[in-house]
């Protein structure tokens, strides 16, 4: 199942010279792929990322998740669909200092108003390790450990894909290491569509695919 | 929605990021609450004693008839209707012959006009067998005491209370009042007397339609008319309280007065406040912006993240808008307990308030609406930073910019030799939106506190070319139904140390302008056109004493013996609105005219004065020159002559006698009670009253410190208001460029150069500042010389500043900018540079 689905999807910044940073990017992906995307800086890749996750507007194409067109929706509607269809994360500052773990895993439903479904927060919290940590603060909690916090937040809406900017690129070899293997853990046992953005070979090659970003086109490379 | 309330609460809970916000809020409530409990002081206060000393009824209606009042009975929009009714007794056996009682229902002798006013002793009628009399009747009759009773025409009554009241020693009749009553209204109208109807109306918003109404059914005349007769009377005070006014909707002249001054310092007040709160707002920390890109990342909608932001600023303003009503209420005291004390330092000379020391009255309506007021500014300045951060992009917020294109403005600029100016005008420019709404909150708070420099400016220079300077410092005045006594002239000459002193009465009539065709000269009437004025002046005839007429005449060229009829003074303001001190003087009349067709108010006779000469100074400089005053002058014994022969004086119009005295100050004391003794042998105490330049000198002062008082106190708060929202401003700057001064000191910039740097921006900023306030200063300037029809020029207004005071304002003010900095600074650069440029939270 097509689970999300660009077409020509292009992003030009105006000046005295316009920067074309995604280029009639096509992609499709399917349910419970997990795909990397790697590219030198300035590549395009953030900035593609951002379009997939309604942050940013493209100058040209379309986007199709779960067969919604999100690039005609409004601000308003965007956030909706993004808090109940879309988790992000970041490379830093994924948390709310002022809220404890728990409160900033249930952010998203929060939001919406929604109560959670206990048990499967429970596995969510469980899988990541730190249901010993719901009370405390995101300042108590290591650079790792903040990161499992925002993947098990991404998770909590059962979304229907997670994007990962840069999400290992605040943290040690160690962390990394864990996280990357979370991040297959999440995707094999949630059946979650997981996009990475890296520069990490490593984190690339844990994926399932791995997709290139060269001066803001995309292009396939399988894992080996 | 719980989320937003809990993050709005969880990020109040930062107590120095919102201290400088919740001291600006604190500052802003007390500056506006302080305000308005003096408003309430001064007119709630006001309004309750006039309702207790005269009560709270709606319209009187005066000298009704029995028909009339049947009528008013039946009327069903009336809901209340108490009678008085005034009756003479003449010819009786007291020292005064006559006696005017005042009888009133329980109701409207009820209020406290006996007590506050007439200082009462005993007690008001209860009975109507009771009756209460005034002082005068009790000093000049002393067989009659408290309790005594009292026979009047054919009825006995016991004093039951004495209450104070000035007489003329000519006045004829004392003043009693007793309890009305009556079986029947045939009984009320029978022996004649004059009976008035106070009303109270079921709705009293309606009072006037009803009232026209009532007249109309009664066919009693016009409104005008009768309120311009005396017929008909409106508690204008008492409605006006309630806005109940005589046009409908439309405020009276005297009410717009009364708070258009109020209310545009309150409207100036409140667009500071919210300013200084909106500065707090916009200035966000990264720390802010980020987390609003993490929330809007998350799913957080524009209406959410609006809604926290609104939620925050109200969280963060409750506590200090709280206190500052407790504090605001006890600054009103404090300020009130100040110029008490100010008044008691004026010793026994004058009292200008004769203020009993209370506490303000805590009106609660006023913590109410000054509760909802400062909520309403803190929304509203809420209001960008909502929508703004509701707008906001993700991308950017994450990065923690600001939004853009608006904060930040981008110039290409050549660097000279100087980098640390060049870089601090990089960034003062860059940044000057963000400072744009300090300055203009700094200029602001200077300018309110300047409102009252350039209304002081304005007085002092209206104090010293407006006010018509008097050869004289003592002035007596009094009354008498005959002639003054010659001896009495005689004597006063003979007072040691008097310089100069001159005796003369005067008389008044109504000019007919329809009557005086070819009198006013071809100047005047041309002056009246061009300045658009109309003309309505008063006609006065002055009677000099004898000796001085007739020196007058002899000055100007005019032969005593010979003389008859009157001289007119000629000289008349070409525009009045000048300053005294600049005034030119035009003809006032032709010179062809030779009377002046006048009427007397008391007896509606129209006189034709014949015009026998003229003269262009006022004698021995008496009076300034009135624009609206035509003066003619004769002797005193001319003047005496014509009243008493045709009947011009009685009780209500008895014959005024002025004395004016010039000596020196240090003898001043001793002179006024010469003067005071000569009169007195002749002239009864009660008939005279005297004031002297050293009683003016002493309330002038008392005035002048109350005025210091008020200045300095609002100095005070102007300072402390723009001081915290520099602080706030300039903190929150520098906190959101961190990482540019981590940044610059990475690529090799000393502290030094940063301090050097940072003291350049200050410099552009208080440029800013200044800049702003000067233009402000130079409209209020002009605003109040326009209003005062260029009296004085805006030049000479702001010539005459208290310059101390301003430059003294000025100072700390920049002091305070200067000192914000210097302490944003210090804080900035306290972290390394690696943790700053690594900051996480």
């Amino acid at each position: 199942m097509t689970i999300l689905k660009t077409l020509n999807l292009s992003k030009v910044y105006p000046g005295t010279e316009p920067v074309v940073a995604v280029d009639k990017v096509n992609l499709m992906l399917e349910k419970g792929e997990h795909i990397a995307i790697v590219g030198n800086s300035g590549s395009g890749k953030s900035t593609l990322l951002h379009m997939l996750g309604g942050v940013d507007k493209p100058t040209e194409g379309q986007i199709f998740i779960q067969d919604v067109d999100v690039t005609t929706l409004n601000e308003r509607d965007m956030a909706i669909f993004r808090r109940r269809n879309i988790g992000i994360i970041y490379q830093f500052f994924n948390l709310i200092p002022n809220l404890t773990v728990e409160k900033n895993i249930l952010l998203p439903l929060l939001l919406d108003g929604r109560k959670a479904d206990p048990s499967f927060l429970q596995e969510v919290v469980q899988t990541l390790g730190i249901e010993n940590k719901m009370n405390r603060f995101p300042q108590q909690l290591s650079g790792g450990e903040q990161q499992r916090v925002a993947i098990a937040r991404s998770l909590v809406t059962r979304p229907a894909v997670i994007l990962a900017d840069e999400p290992t690129g605040n943290l040690d070899r160690k962390n990394t290491e864990e996280i990357t293997s979370l991040f297959r853990l999440v995707n094999q046992r949630f059946q979650t569509t997981l996009v990475l953005i890296t520069h990490d070979e490593k984190v690339a090659l844990s994926c399932d695919r791995i997709l290139t970003m060269v001066d803001g086109s995309l292009h396939e490379r399988r894992a080996s | 929605m719980k989320i937003i309330s809990e993050l709005a609460k969880a990020s109040t809970k930062h107590r120095e990021n919102s201290l400088a916000i919740r001291a600006s809020i604190l500052v802003a409530v007390i500056m506006m609450g302080t305000l308005l409990f003096i408003y309430s002081e001064l007119e709630l206060s006001e309004w309750k004693y006039h309702q207790e000393l005269f009560g709270d009824y709606h319209a009187q209606l005066y000298g009704i008839f029995e028909s009339e009042y049947m009528q008013l009975q039946e009327n069903d929009a009336i809901k209340t209707l108490e009678l008085s009714k005034e009756i003479r007794l003449e010819d009786l056996p007291f020292q005064r012959a006559g006696i005017d009682i005042y009888f009133q229902s329980p109701t409207l002798l009820n209020t406290s006009f006996f007590t506050e006013a007439r200082s009462l002793e005993g007690q008001l009628p209860k009975q109507p067998t009771e009756i209460l009399v005034s002082e005068p009747f009790i000093l000049e009759n002393p067989e009659y005491s408290l309790g005594s009773a009292i026979r009047l025409g054919s009825k006995d009554y016991t004093i039951c209370g004495v209450y104070k009241e000035h007489l003329y020693s000519f006045q004829k009749n004392y003043q009693f009042f007793g309890q009305l009553s009556f079986d029947h209204s045939a009984d009320l109208f029978a022996d004649g007397g004059h009976v008035d109807a106070t009303i109270w109306f079921q709705n009293e918003r309606d009072t006037y339609r009803l009232m026209r109404q009532i007249l109309a059914d009664l066919g009693r005349g016009g409104e005008e008319e009768l309120l311009k007769t005396g017929g008909l009377h409106y508690n204008t005070r008492y409605l006006e309280g309630k806005l109940i006014f005589q046009s409908g909707l439309v405020p009276s002249r005297d009410f717009l007065e009364r708070w258009s001054f109020r209310v545009g310092l309150l409207a100036c007040m409140a667009p500071l406040f919210i300013i200084m709160i909106y500065n707090a707002f916009s200035v966000w920390s990264s720390q802010d912006l980020r987390q609003i890109g993490l929330l809007k990342s998350s799913g957080m909608t524009p209406k959410q993240v609006r809604r926290l932001i609104t939620e925050k600023a109200l969280r963060l303003s409750l506590r200090p808008i709280l206190l500052g009503l407790i504090l605001a209420y006890g600054c009103t005291n404090l300020l009130f307990y100040l110029m008490w004390l100010n008044e008691r330092a004026s010793g026994f000379v004058y009292s200008s308030t004769g203020r009993r020391l209370t506490l303000v009255t805590p009106n609660p309506l006023v913590f109410i609406i000054l509760f909802l007021l400062a909520v309403l500014c803190v929304l509203v300045a809420a209001l960008k930073p909502a929508r703004r951060s509701g707008k906001l992009s993700i991308i950017d917020a994450m990065k923690g910019s600001q939004p853009r294109g608006t904060k930040l403005r981008l110039r290409l600029t050549s660097y000279g030799k100087n980098i640390t100016r060049s870089l601090g005008k990089d960034n003062y420019l860059s940044y000057k939106r963000t400072f744009r709404g300090m300055a203009i909150a700094m200029a602001l708070a200077g300018m309110v506190f300047s409102t009252v420099l350039i209304i002081q400016s304005q007085r002092g220079l209206e104090t010293l070319y407006d006010t018509p300077s008097s050869p004289y410092n003592l002035t007596s005045t009094f009354f008498t139904m005959q002639r003054v006594p010659r001896d009495l002239l005689d004597e006063l000459k003979t007072i040691p140390d008097i310089t100069s002193s001159h005796v003369f009465t005067s008389y008044d009539f109504k000019y007919l302008p329809g009557e005086n065709q070819g009198f006013i000269s071809k100047e005047l009437q041309d002056s009246l056109q061009e300045t658009k004025q109309a003309y309505y002046p008063g006609v006065t005839i002055y009677g000099l004493e004898d000796s001085d007429f007739n020196a007058l005449l002899l000055q100007n060229g005019f032969d005593p013996a010979n003389h008859e009829g009157l001289l007119l003074l000629n000289q008349t303001a070409q525009n009045p609105r000048k300053a005294y001190a600049h005034r030119s003087y035009i003809p006032l009349s032709q010179e062809a005219a030779t009377t002046l067709v006048v009427q007397d108010g008391k007896d509606n006779t129209r006189y034709h004065l014949p015009i026998a000469g003229r003269i262009n100074a006022f004698p021995y400089d008496l009076y300034p020159l009135w624009p609206d005053q035509i003066a003619l002058f004769t002797s005193m014994s001319e003047l005496e002559e014509f009243r008493l022969q045709n009947d011009k004086v009685d009780e209500y119009h008895s014959i005024t006698y002025s004395i004016k005295v010039a000596t020196d100050l240090e003898v001043l004391p001793t002179v006024t009670e010469a003067v005071l003794d000569t009169i007195h042998a002749y002239i009864p105490k009660s008939d005279t009253f005297t004031r002297n330049q050293l009683g003016d000198l002493a309330s002038q002062e008392e005035q002048y410190r109350n005025e210091l008082l008020l200045t300095i106190s609002v100095q005070i708060l102007f300072v402390i208001i723009g001081l915290s929202n520099a602080y706030n401003s300039v903190h929150l700057n520098l906190k959101a460029r961190t990482r540019d001064f981590a940044l610059l000191q990475s690529a090799g910039m000393t502290e030094n150069q940063l301090k050097k740097m940072l003291g350049y921006e200050t410099f552009f900023l208080i440029r800013q500042v200044v800049g702003y306030y000067v233009l402000m200063l130079a409209l209020g300037v002009w605003a109040l010389s326009a209003k005062k029809h260029y009296m004085f020029s805006p030049w000479q207004l702001a010539l005459n500043l208290n310059f101390p005071l301003l430059i003294f304002f000025f100072a700390i003010s920049i002091v305070g900018i200067w000192a914000a900095m210097e302490s944003g600074r210090r804080k900035v650069l306290s972290q390394s540079i690696i943790a700053t440029l690594q900051q996480n939270y």
